[in-house]
C-alpha cells in the first residue's frame, strides 16, 4: 500500500503467530496512540482494536500454526493514527463485513464475528488490500479529532 | 510474568469466579475450563467478579456467550460484578449489558440468587 505524505512511521516490528505477543502489541498502540495525542479511553480502545485485528490473524490467517511472523506498524500523517497489519496467511477481508446488529445477534444465538465489530465500531476508516507480494495488509485509521 | 489468573469460590447460593489481570485471546481458554468445571459440577449460580481484570477483549466476552445457554437453560444465570469503567466499555461497546445482569458489588448479584426461586441449585 502506498504511502502517505508526510507519513511518520513511529513502530515497525515482526511479531511471532502467537497469542502471547497481544500484551505486547496492545502495550505500544496504547502508548503511541497516547504519545500521539489521544485520551487515555481511546487509547484503550485502539490497543483493543488492533488485538482484535492480530487475534484473527494469528487464529484464522495461520489457524493458529505459531510458526509464521507478521509485521505491525504504527505510523501517523497529519490527524491521522495508522496501524497496518501485514501478513503472508489466509486473505480475510474484515472490510467487507456489516456492523452487526447486537440485538438480533443476542436473539439468534450467533457466535463469532465480535472482534471485526469491535474494529469497526472503534476505527474511522478500515481497507484491506493484497499487495503486489500476496501479502495482506489491514489498515486501521483514527483520527485525532 | 502472569498475564491472568483465577480462582474460584463458594458465596452460597452462587459460586463466584475471581478474574485477574488481561483476559484476551490467549488466557481465555482458562475461564473456558473454569466455566466447564462448574458446569461439569452442575453448578449453575455463577457470579464473576472484575474487581481485579484491568483488559478485556471479544475473546473473553465470547466465553460468555459460549455458556450462558447452558446455564439459563438448567435454571441458572451468569451475573457479573464489580467492572471497572474500561471493562464495562468493552461490554457495552458490543450491547452486553442488555443480556447480562451487571452489578457494582457482588452482594447484590448474590442477593438476586438468593431472592430467585431456584436458588438451591447453587
Amino acid at each position: 500500500m502506498q504511502r502517505e505524505k508526510h507519513q511518520i512511521v513511529r513502530f515497525k516490528k515482526e511479531f511471532e503467530t502467537r497469542t502471547e505477543e497481544l500484551h505486547d502489541i496492545r502495550q505500544r498502540v496504547e502508548d503511541e496512540a497516547i504519545d500521539f495525542g489521544f485520551d487515555q479511553e481511546t487509547a484503550f480502545r485502539l490497543a483493543l482494536a488492533v488485538d482484535e485485528a492480530c487475534t484473527n490473524i494469528i487464529k484464522h490467517s495461520y489457524a493458529g500454526n505459531p510458526a509464521n511472523t507478521f509485521e505491525v506498524e504504527i505510523s501517523t500523517a497529519g490527524d491521522r493514527f495508522v496501524i497496518a497489519l501485514t501478513d503472508h496467511g489466509k486473505s480475510f477481508d474484515p472490510s467487507d463485513l456489516p456492523v452487526l446488529d447486537m440485538k438480533k445477534y443476542f436473539e439468534q444465538c450467533l457466535r463469532g464475528g465480535l472482534g471485526v465489530h469491535i474494529i469497526k465500531m472503534v476505527m474511522d476508516d478500515v481497507a484491506y488490500a493484497v499487495m503486489k507480494n500476496h501479502a495482506n495488509q489491514l489498515r486501521m485509521i483514527k483520527r485525532l479529532l | 510474568m502472569s498475564q491472568f489468573s483465577l480462582s474460584v469460590r463458594e458465596n452460597s447460593p452462587a459460586q463466584v469466579i475471581d478474574l485477574n489481570g488481561y483476559l484476551d485471546a490467549h488466557t481465555a481458554p482458562q475461564l473456558e475450563q473454569a466455566f466447564q468445571n462448574l458446569l461439569d459440577e452442575k453448578r449453575f449460580n455463577i457470579i464473576v467478579n472484575f474487581r481485579d481484570l484491568i483488559y478485556i477483549s471479544s475473546a473473553g466476552l465470547g466465553v460468555f456467550m459460549a455458556f450462558v445457554e447452558d446455564v439459563r437453560g438448567n435454571e441458572g444465570d451468569i451475573k457479573l460484578v464489580a467492572m471497572s469503567p474500561k471493562v464495562y466499555n468493552v461490554f457495552d461497546l458490543l450491547g452486553f449489558p442488555m443480556l447480562y445482569e451487571i452489578y457494582d458489588e457482588e452482594h447484590q448479584a448474590r442477593q438476586k440468587f438468593l431472592d430467585s426461586p431456584s436458588s438451591s441449585l447453587g
